[in-house]
């Protein structure tokens, strides 16, 4: 007998599993998944960015209150963009704040990008004091300490853009908060998605408090990272608590 | 630059009951080992998706499937991993999901140095010529004939050992 007749004959028993095929079958529809995934978002995406225009346009051409006209119409369907989904966050209004007072006040620094755009920013002590200057009211909590005895309350006006930013660090029991604020000014343009987080950054559970707050919990390997919009104000919290301790510290926080 | 288009998940099925042996049966008898063989099938298949008009016809396909598979192969042993893991030999019989068949001849071809059993495999199995070997392999003919020959010589030396009486 033929080698060759006996060598195929052994072969031809040789099959590939099913389970194998259904591996790559498996890939096959992760992948088309994605895919549709990835059109569906960047046709939202296009029609979001259309839907501006056209307001844009529309408001531009019959010069009605512009600006702060759109502001409102977005800020009333405030939808903020996380890790590719559409987090809706209720109402947002451009926050009253005193530039005047604010920019004859001691101690501002200014800091000039180009000749037609300077920003402001100070350093307060205490949130009264911050409170009493600006007219912003910055969210606060008995379990938050300041984490040293210099003006721990940044506050940064971005007149040209029409939004601010606050920041301060404290220490809670024994983990680290930093908390991170944006805010837009009366005649504020843009629309805030994505507004202070990455693309890729999902977040992974919901927590809503019983003072109000619906925050959003993104796991990340060293910290915790918390995004909620507490009165006109939305924030991000980073801290090295575990969730349990964070939950507490969002019920007692007073806005 | 050439836009290389995507396959549909059914010609990619078809593909798969069409070459789908072919494939895994040459990089079983390449890397001896089924779990590898797993990986190389699924590899070959994936890469296959987006060269869509790039593959024209029934021979290139086979070729291009044969090459892939060698290429897969090739790059398992490159891989960082098994550059630091040294795998015990697999017994043969191990990789043998029919245990009811017949399968020495198998284990002899099995045993023939990797250089000379994959050319056998392509010259017996899948009949292919020593000019399209040579080319598949990127080898010069010479070096496929004269290792062509010895594999003939060690599976005759083999088999007159193990009581077989099969031509080579």
């Amino acid at each position: 007998m033929k080698f060759s007749q006996v060598y195929r004959i052994e072969i031809d028993n040789i099959t590939v599993s099913e389970a194998t095929k259904n591996k790559v079958y498996t890939y096959l529809k992760s992948e088309e998944d994605i895919r549709k995934k990835k059109v569906q978002t960047k046709f939202l995406r296009t029609a979001f960015t259309c839907t501006c225009l056209v307001i844009l346009f529309i408001t531009g051409v019959y010069n009605i209150n512009t600006i702060s006209a759109f502001a409102r119409t977005v800020f009333s369907e405030f939808i903020f963009d996380m890790g590719g989904e559409q987090v809706e966050m209720g109402e947002m209004h451009p926050v009253k704040f005193n530039m005047d007072t604010f920019l004859v006040s001691t101690d501002v620094n200014v800091l000039k990008n180009d000749e037609k755009d300077s920003s402001y920013w100070k350093n307060y002590r205490c949130l009264e004091d911050l409170a009493n200057e600006t007219g912003i009211t910055m969210i606060s909590s008995e379990l938050l300490k300041n984490s040293s005895d210099e003006d721990n309350y940044n506050i940064h006006i971005f007149p040209t853009y029409h939004n601010g930013h606050l920041n301060a660090d404290f220490v809670y029991g024994r983990y680290h908060v930093n908390m991170d604020g944006r805010f837009a000014l009366e005649g504020f343009s843009q629309d805030l998605l994505g507004y202070g987080t990455s693309e890729d950054e999902k977040y992974d559970s919901v927590y809503e408090s019983s003072n109000g707050i619906r925050a959003y919990f993104a796991k990340s390997e060293r910290s915790n990272k918390i995004v909620f919009k507490a009165g006109n104000i939305l924030y991000q919290v980073n801290s090295n608590a575990p969730i349990k301790e964070l939950e507490k510290l969002i019920d007692s926080f007073k806005y | 630059m050439e836009e290389y288009r995507a396959y549909s998940n059914s010609e990619i099925e078809y593909l798969i009951n069409k070459y789908g042996n072919t494939v895994y049966r040459l990089a079983l008898m390449k890397t001896k080992q089924k779990e590898k063989a797993d990986d190389i099938f699924q590899d070959v298949f994936v890469r296959l998706i987006g060269l869509r008009n790039r593959l024209d016809g029934e021979e290139h396909m086979r070729a291009w499937m044969i090459k892939t598979t060698l290429n897969c192969c090739k790059d398992l042993w490159k891989s960082a991993w098994n550059k630091h893991v040294v795998y015990e030999q697999q017994d043969v019989e191990a990789c043998d999901e029919e245990p009811e068949v017949n399968n020495d001849i198998r284990i002899i071809v099995m045993g023939l140095p990797d250089k000379y059993r994959i050319i056998v495999h392509l010259y017996y199995y899948e009949e292919f010529g020593i000019k399209e070997i040579s080319k598949i392999l990127k080898m010069n003919q010479n070096t496929v004939c004269t290792r062509l020959a010895r594999a003939r010589r060690i599976l005759k030396k083999e088999f007159e050992n193990g009581g077989f009486h099969y031509e080579v």
